[in-house]
């Protein structure tokens, strides 16, 4: 009874997968923006990974006797104001921010596309109340909500994440809910409910796989909102636990001793400016590659 | 067109009710105590519980809620909790600071990111293009705290020719003197997404049928670009720009720390640190119906203009 | 002329002739410009703000029966203000003070009379107006003989009445008219008797205070005084830098202070009468409920180390769990001193060979941070983990009032008589979670019969010996580890002149009265 199914199924998710794949390597391979993203990014996670094999400096060890000194042989991008080196804090709080951004977007990515795929796919009343909430979230700027929900939760990695995540959220949500409102109609599904396939079974087997790249494609957009959402948050005061590092913290702790040199500003600002930058270039690369309208006008 | 702005009202009712309940039941959860923060590190437990009481904080949470609807809804914003200032008086007091740095920030964003991004699809996958493309995601990329950090080391520090603070003069000229700075941080930020919503809008109109017809017919070819295309253009980027008026709102906080300048961001922060529950309401009201009313505004004005328009993504 | 080229050049900028209406201030007006390092005004009623940034604009609004003399903390050199002498019966509980003629209240609201004092001495014993009130629990009542004369009865003895009718907390004197007419907004338009009036507000901007032609100590030389809130260090240390601030608060360490002395036209000051700050440990959670668990703390904790770091310009190693400036003090306590091997054997001996972990709930404000952060690194080398968890200010002081916080970093500067600071930190009655909750995070309670005997000792011999017990016995038992006496750090102009001599300061910042002036 499910022969046919079956076999369309299979080559549906081939098709899929197989779009998604040329699409990548031909973004990769005709736009050097694109491939400077990724170069960028991937330089940051391994740098991010490879912490304490790039730097043997503790960077929670405080060294009170050379504060706030400048780049020099000992400490490359100069030191803190307990001494502790600031490359060292930079490479480990490059881990802190892609964790927090990562978890953040898979968090949201999970409740948002959920949301998303059941307003999407029931319409109707359900719709319209799952999207006021979310749209009730959209409400407030993200950054003052985040605020407000890292103030509830407590400062630390797993809620400044959740807080993230909670800003996304709607976000992911809409992404998921419009594509699925499209292919729901589509011929495929159509059969899948003929035969007498559950909700649930449609919408995770035979939707979700469809939704997914235009998913993916906002995700490292939206990882680098996260990035920089993160950094406000530790900016502002509300960052990690110490003595870890996070950049936005030691932008926030290198503008309270500016006058002892704004290097202690400029090399987390730059940090973050970076990682920003490539995940935005990797973004924009890999939509311009997916979404086929935009690919054609460029 | 009408039944439209009504069902968005309707809609709007909805949103600022469920945003109002969500920040009364949150602010009340946060850790802290506005009782204490008010009497300070010496007081005793009896004062704060004198004192709590004499602020309806021991009343049930659903008490103190439908109090403060009753309120808000007679448009009683409440006094601040920390410091017995009329809510909505210290809100109007820095409202202006706020629009000022918003309004200018969108000016400089629009009248460079508009040539830009014309520029950019005019030279498109040419140097120019590739320039405005780099440099406008640079603008996106950078968090508005370190862009401003940087500006005022530059031209507060070593090129002095800027307040590092906010001196509050009255005078017009001393009132832009000071927002120079703070108003190009953000006005960069705006013209970068500006530029790329107006070169992709540029690509896509050149595109259409009408605009190829008029090239067809021989129409001169600055005509087309400038008045066919440019105008039709225009219209994602007015949407886009009702949609990021409220984000820059929401934004210009870390600015506004960055170069000392009152503002609603700096008063929820600080109304955050003393649990000053009251402002913390009002502030959150005021934040839902300004955006509220900007989407309103824009989707208005757009319905008038193109009721085919849709939403255009950046 | 400086400013005008810079207007100027914005103009161009801008592409503005509009610039050219911007006339600069006020034509020979003589500005002083303050910065506090608050986000924004508390409230300026002196009765009920505890906020320091606000005390620094009330004492220039208004008096006390008494002062202290300006730039000095002590209680022996304490001098007339509004009252212009007084006197005390032989027991000491009951005072008479005499008023001095003709003193004006700002924007006309007539002449300071009993009636004035009386009104302000019960508001601030009040609970419902007043912050302070608990310091005047011992006022049995206080009445006006005649208009220029006002009688203090007391049920006790206190330590000093003087300190409780001084210019300072609940002793600024308030106008009854003002407070009556003007009920709640008081607070936003105080109406004192100072040299300086309060003229203007600017939320999260600043406040404007103007000279008080008629003051009875004669006009001020400065004709306004802009106190300006910004709460980061670095804005301020630009400003101050750039000439856009007179005045202003400095980091408490060392650094700040060295490159601060090194701006041209600089002057930095470290007014006596420091905070004494603690690591309070709580004793009724495991594993601090083991004295010997406190006393490797103690022994992990490197003083000197802490002192290097904050600079010995700004900092002293504590001596006691008191400030060595407060009468009473001691250095006659059994301190325990840095021995991290002494430490680790007395985990062991109690039953922690790997170690101990604590919780702490510490304020992300810089001073605080950073010396938690320097605790936390020094503890780690006797295997003792701190958890922080960083919050905002507020946060903190709501939480370590939960006993949330196993161990608590605290500073703190009292009225410099030992009663005040042993009371509120190291008395049972003052055990956060009880009714009368102040501050003793550490749950301590061996000395309370010496505190509370000393309170109301009349011999000063007897009142010494007490203090000094209750000081050792608080040591011993490890309630808090004293770590050092901090002083606050203060930059202005070389141009600006206080007046006097600002060696110590009871608000914690620089008083400007009607003898400051600006240099041209």
């Amino acid at each position: 009874m499910s022969a046919i199914p079956l076999h369309r199924r299979a080559r549906r998710r081939r098709i899929v997968l197989g779009r998604a794949l040329a699409a990548t390597r031909q973004a990769f391979l005709g736009n050097k923006t694109a491939l400077l993203g990724l170069v960028l990014t991937l330089a940051i996670v391994m740098a991010a990974i490879g912490a304490p094999w790039l730097s043997w400096i503790d960077p929670i060890d405080q060294d009170i006797m050379s504060r706030l000194k400048p780049p020099s042989a000992a400490h490359l991008l100069g030191t803190d104001q307990f001494g502790r080196d600031i490359f060292a804090r930079l490479l480990h709080g490059a881990r802190i921010t892609l964790l927090i951004a990562l978890s953040a977007n898979l968090i949201a990515m999970a409740i948002g596309s959920l949301i998303g795929l059941i307003a999407g796919y029931y319409g109707g009343r359900l719709d319209i109340v799952l999207m006021q909430f979310m749209d009730a979230l959209l409400a407030l700027p993200s950054l003052i909500l985040g605020l407000l929900l890292v103030a509830v939760l407590g400062p630390n990695a797993a809620n400044i994440s959740a807080a993230i995540a909670l800003t996304l959220v709607p976000a992911y949500a809409r992404v998921a809910r419009t594509p699925t409102i499209a292919i729901k109609e589509r011929e495929f599904v159509a059969s899948g409910r003929a035969l007498g396939y559950s909700d649930l079974r449609l919408m995770f087997r035979h939707i979700l796989p469809n939704i997914v790249p235009e998913i993916l494609v906002v995700a490292s957009l939206w990882m680098a909102s996260a990035v920089r959402v993160e950094a406000s948050l530790a900016f502002i005061g509300l960052g990690v636990r110490p003595p870890a590092a996070t950049w936005g913290g030691m932008i926030r702790d290198g503008f309270e001793n500016i006058l002892d040199g704004p290097y202690l500003v400029i090399f987390p600002g730059f940090a973050i400016l970076v990682l920003v930058l490539a995940l935005n270039l990797l973004g924009d690369g890999l939509r311009d590659a997916i979404d086929p309208r935009l690919r054609e006008e460029r | 067109m009408w039944r439209h702005l009504a069902q968005r009202l309707l809609f709007s009712v909805v949103t600022l009710t469920l945003v109002t309940s969500f920040v009364f039941v949150i602010v009340r959860v946060i850790p802290g105590d506005p009782a204490q923060t008010m009497l300070g590190d010496q007081a005793s437990q009896e004062a704060l519980v004198a004192l709590r009481s004499k602020l309806g904080l021991d009343r049930p949470i659903l008490v103190q809620y439908l109090v403060f609807l009753a309120d808000v809804a007679r448009g009683q914003w409440g006094l601040s909790m920390t410091n017995g200032r009329s809510v909505l008086g210290e809100l109007l007091s820095v409202l202006p600071s706020t629009l000022e740095l918003t309004f200018a920030a969108l000016l400089i964003g629009t009248a460079l990111g508009m040539p830009l991004g014309v520029l950019a699809a005019l030279r498109r996958n040419r140097m120019p293009d590739y320039a405005v493309r780099i440099g406008s995601l640079a603008g996106i990329s950078f968090p508005a705290f370190v862009s401003g950090l940087f500006l005022l080391l530059a031209f507060a520090i070593y090129l002095p020719l800027f307040p590092v603070i906010n001196a509050g003069g009255d005078t017009l000229g001393e009132r832009l003197h000071q927002l120079v700075l703070p108003a190009v941080n953000l006005g960069l930020i705006v013209a970068a997404y500006v530029t790329r919503v107006m070169r992709s809008a540029m690509l896509e109109v050149a595109q259409q049928d009408y605009v190829r017809t008029a090239r067809a017919k021989g129409v001169p070819e600055p005509v087309v670009v400038w008045i066919h295309c440019l105008r039709n253009a225009l219209l994602p980027v007015v949407t886009f720009l009702g949609l990021y008026t409220g984000i820059l709102i929401g934004s210009a906080v870390l600015t506004e720390i960055v170069f000392s300048r009152p503002g609603l961001g700096k008063l929820i922060v600080a109304a955050l640190n003393q649990r000053d529950y009251t402002t913390l309401q009002g502030l959150v009201l005021a934040y839902t119906i300004i955006l509220i009313v900007i989407n309103m505004i824009t989707d208005a004005i757009l319905g008038l203009i193109d009721p085919r328009i849709r939403h255009y993504r950046v | 002329m400086i400013v005008r080229a810079r207007n100027g050049l914005v103009c161009l900028l801008v592409g503005a002739t509009l610039g050219l209406l911007g006339s600069i201030g006020g034509a020979g007006a003589v500005d002083l410009r303050f910065g506090i390092d608050n986000p924004d005004l508390g409230k300026l009623d002196p009765h009920a703000t505890v906020v320091s940034g606000d005390r620094y604009i009330i004492q220039s609004v208004f008096n006390g029966l008494v002062r202290f003399k300006p730039g000095s903390g002590d209680v022996r050199q304490i001098e007339p203000d509004l009252a212009e002498r007084w006197e005390s019966s032989a027991d000491g509980k009951q005072w008479t003070f005499h008023l001095r003629p003709g003193v004006k209240w700002h924007h006309g609201y007539g002449e300071v009379t009993a009636e004035d004092v009386v009104f302000s001495l019960q508001r601030a014993a009040n609970k419902d107006t007043s912050s302070f009130a608990s310091d005047y629990s011992e006022f049995d009542k206080v009445e006006a003989i005649d208009p220029l004369t006002v009688r203090i009865t007391l049920k006790e003895v206190v330590p000093s009445l003087l300190g409780l009718v001084v210019n300072s907390l609940g002793g600024n004197i308030v106008s009854k008219k003002a407070v009556q007419a003007l009920g709640p907004n008081y607070a936003q338009k105080p109406i004192g008797t100072g040299p300086f009036m309060f003229q203007e507000y600017k939320p999260q901007h600043s406040v404007t205070l103007v000279a008080n032609p008629e003051y009875f100590r004669g006009k001020p030389q400065i004709d306004r005084v802009i106190f300006r809130y910004i709460q980061s260090q670095g804005s301020r240390d630009l400003a101050l830098q750039s000439g856009e601030l007179d005045i202003t608060g400095g980091a408490l360490g060392q650094d700040w202070i060295e490159r601060t002395r090194k701006m041209p036209g600089i002057k930095v000051e470290t007014p006596g009468l420091p905070e004494i700050w603690w690591l309070f440990l709580d004793q009724t959670t495991k594993p601090l409920d083991d004295l010997r668990v406190r006393q490797a703390v103690a022994h992990a904790v490197n003083r000197a180390a802490l002192i290097a770091f904050r600079g010995e310009a700004s900092h002293r190693a504590a001596r006691s769990v008191i400030p060595a400036s407060h009468a009473g003090f001691t250095a006659d306590v059994p301190l325990l001193g840095h021995d991290i091997a002494k430490a680790k054997a007395l985990l062991t001996a109690a039953g922690y060979p790997n170690g101990v972990t604590l919780k702490v709930i510490n304020t992300n404000r810089p001073s605080l941070r950073e010396v938690i952060e320097v605790l936390q690194s020094q503890l780690r080398q006797a295997g003792i983990t701190l958890d922080i968890e960083l919050v905002d200010h507020a946060t903190y002081h709501a939480r370590i009032r939960k006993n949330q916080s196993q161990a608590v970093l605290y500073g703190a500067n009292r009225f410099p008589v030992a009663d005040s600071t042993l009371t509120q930190f190291f008395h049972s009655r003052s055990i956060p979670g009880t009714p009368t909750a102040v501050t003793n995070f550490g749950h301590c309670k061996v000395a309370d019969t010496e505190i509370d005997a000393a309170r109301v000792a009349t011999d000063p011999k007897r009142q010494d010996d007490l203090w000094k017990v209750a000081q050792q016995k608080v040591v011993a038992d490890v309630c808090a580890v004293p770590l050092m006496e901090v002083l606050y750090t203060w930059a202005r102009r070389e141009k600006v002149d206080y007046g006097y001599e600002f060696k110590d300061t009871p608000s914690g910042g620089p008083l400007i009265t009607e003898a400051t002036r600006i240099a041209p």
